[in-house]
């Protein structure tokens, strides 16, 4: 038989079990039983709900007119049977969600379980000629280690790994049912607490049984006699709370999962919201090198002006960096000297730099601009500048028109301004053959074939 | 509606306002409707021979138990809210009393009472 230790959430191993065993075990779980207990809390925490919101709405009606001791006195009575009530609801939640996850873990351990009835048992899987495998587990007490050849399934290990998942749930489950503190005193108390491990619980239940803080549940808190440094909570002693992993999370059977199955919690790509986590090879808007400051200073790799996001710092708690113009970038709160500040003098002559230039004549405009800054006329659609110091930007350049060279076809079009800067940088020149001329005309070749030009219309 | 109140007196009750909390809080009733007492028990047929599902139902049935003893004692110290209330409310514009010795009249029918928790 199986080793269990606790409510089983230890030493669970059905290994020793044959997959008729460990088949009856999976399907044995009743669906039907699981749901109506789920309900049975869902119930007491939507009749309880209700209650907390009438009750909430009277104590808030007779408060601003019980301004009397005996009048404090019922309101607190009433306020303690408010938290009573919200307690309750709130552990009925808690129950139904372990309930759920009961459920969720039940319909995929039965999935797997008929994907693999769906398939032909035996030693060896079909189609397989090799000699059947030892039995995968351990003997069973008293069997001597002997297992009879025609028990074995290749089934075998991946139902025990589906019922190991099934009943761990239900262990994990028990472990963690919640009860709800019994009067309102003890719900107080709950709250004065300000922890927010779980209660092991004091008056009835089970072994199992734990009564959680207000703040839910906290998993794998060790009990101590004394506030945990840091933390400042005071824990009841002498319990230990086992981890609780997310529904899906962990799949037992391997990384490809077992056929009919997706394993659930596993999407690695999903970050929690304000938990400044993000997916690996993902980068957020802040730090997308031109959405930063108007896609201005990088300086570096480093967007400026902006905190580190990923990591949840802001830039109040970051390091100063350095500006566009050199030095440390002001710390918080730091007043900025005027001189730092623009201001609205004439630009010099010759144009604004190029804030985006890094290279181009001193005192003319930057080579590389910005695609948007190429293409944003100096005029408005109203007519205002789009410098509004007023000075003078150098007018943007039309596309020249001229007349089409010899041997040219079809409609020429201006070259745009970025080919001429990639034709000095390429240094690469188109050069005539030997014994041909530089110039496009007719002519004769050395070896006497006589080359003519013409000029003809496409299609004529 | 004449009321005699000492010059002290901080307390303005309104009558109309008791009569209301009075009716809400007896809308508060009817809880034990949930009668999770009935429904105890997780019956898990031929998989409660392994020990996982038979711990859960045995700790669910006594996380059940416990909270169909709390709601029993929610509903006992509802009903005494209501009741004061509403007691307090007739009093009140019966005796044309002062708003004090109402909200005194609530407060006692409303005192804790240590057998509602045991």
């Amino acid at each position: 038989m199986g080793q269990f230790g606790g409510d089983g959430a230890e030493y669970l191993d059905f290994s020793s079990h044959t997959y008729e065993q460990l088949r009856a075990a999976v399907y044995g779980v009743s669906e039907e039983a699981v749901r109506v207990a789920g309900n049975e809390w869902a119930d007491l925490k939507r009749r309880v709900n209700e209650r907390v919101g009438t009750l909430h709405v009277a104590v808030s009606k007779l408060t601003p007119q019980w301004n009397s001791p005996a009048g404090e006195t019922a309101l607190d009575a009433m306020r303690a049977q408010l938290e009573w009530m919200t307690e309750l609801a709130r552990v009925a939640g808690l129950n139904e969600a372990r309930l759920d996850d009961v459920q969720t873990t039940r319909i995929e351990s039965v999935i797997a379980m008929r994907a693999l009835d769906s398939q032909p048992g035996g030693p060896v899987p079909p189609g397989t000629r090799s000699r059947p495998a030892p039995s995968p587990g351990p003997a069973p007490p008293g069997a001597g280690g002997w297992v009879h050849p025609a028990s074995l399934d290749w089934r075998q290990p991946q139902a025990v790994e589906i019922a190991n998942q099934l009943y761990g749930r239900l262990a994990i489950a028990a472990a963690s049912l919640a009860t709800p503190p019994s009067s309102p005193q003890e719900a107080v108390a709950l709250e004065d607490l300000s922890g927010t491990g779980p209660q092991r619980s004091q008056s009835g239940g089970s072994s199992g049984a734990i009564r959680f803080g207000p703040s839910g549940l906290a998993p794998g808190v060790t009990g101590s006699a004394v506030p945990s440094p840091g933390s400042g909570r005071p824990v009841l002693p002498g319990w230990q709370v086992p981890a609780i992993p997310a529904v899906g999370a962990g799949t037992p059977w391997g990384v490809g999962g077992l056929p009919g199955i997706a394993p659930g919690g596993s999407r690695k790509d999903m970050a929690i919201p304000g938990s400044g986590n993000r997916p690996a090879g993902t980068v957020s808007a802040a730090r997308k090198p031109g959405l930063v400051a108007g896609g201005r200073g990088v300086l570096g790799g480093r967007p400026v002006g902006i905190g580190t996001g990923s990591t949840g710092s802001t830039t109040a708690a970051a390091p100063p960096g350095r500006v566009i113009g050199g030095g440390l970038r002001p710390a918080p709160g730091t007043p900025i000297p005027p001189a730092t500040v623009p201001d609205a003098s004439p630009p010099p002559a010759g144009g604004v730099p190029a804030t985006g230039g890094t290279s181009g004549q001193p005192g003319g405009p930057g080579r590389m601009k910005p695609g948007y800054e190429r293409a944003e006329p100096d005029t408005f659609v109203d007519e205002r500048s789009r410098n509004p110091a007023g000075g003078k930007l150098p007018g943007s350049r039309e596309a020249t028109r001229f007349a089409p060279l010899p041997g040219m076809v079809g409609q020429q079009k201006a070259k745009p301004a970025m080919d001429d800067q990639q034709g000095t940088w390429s240094g690469s020149e188109t050069r005539s053959p030997e014994g041909f001329p530089e110039t496009l005309q007719s002519f004769t070749h050395r070896d006497g074939v006589t080359f003519e030009v013409r000029r003809s219309r496409r299609g004529g | 509606m004449g009321v005699e109140r000492p010059e002290d007196e901080r307390v303005a009750v309104d009558v109309d306002t008791l009569g209301d909390a009075a009716v809400e809080f007896r809308t508060l009733l009817g809880l034990t409707d949930w009668r999770g007492v009935d429904n105890v028990g997780l019956a898990f047929g031929d998989a409660a021979a392994f020990d996982p599902a038979h711990g859960l139902g045995d700790a669910h049935e006594a996380a059940l138990t416990l909270a169909w003893g709390v709601v029993r004692r929610m509903e006992t110290v509802n009903t005494r809210f209501a009741d004061g209330l509403t007691e307090a409310v007739e009093w009140y514009g019966m005796a044309d009393q002062h708003s004090g010795a109402a909200v005194r009249t609530a407060v006692e029918a409303m005192r804790p009472n240590p057998d509602d928790h045991g």
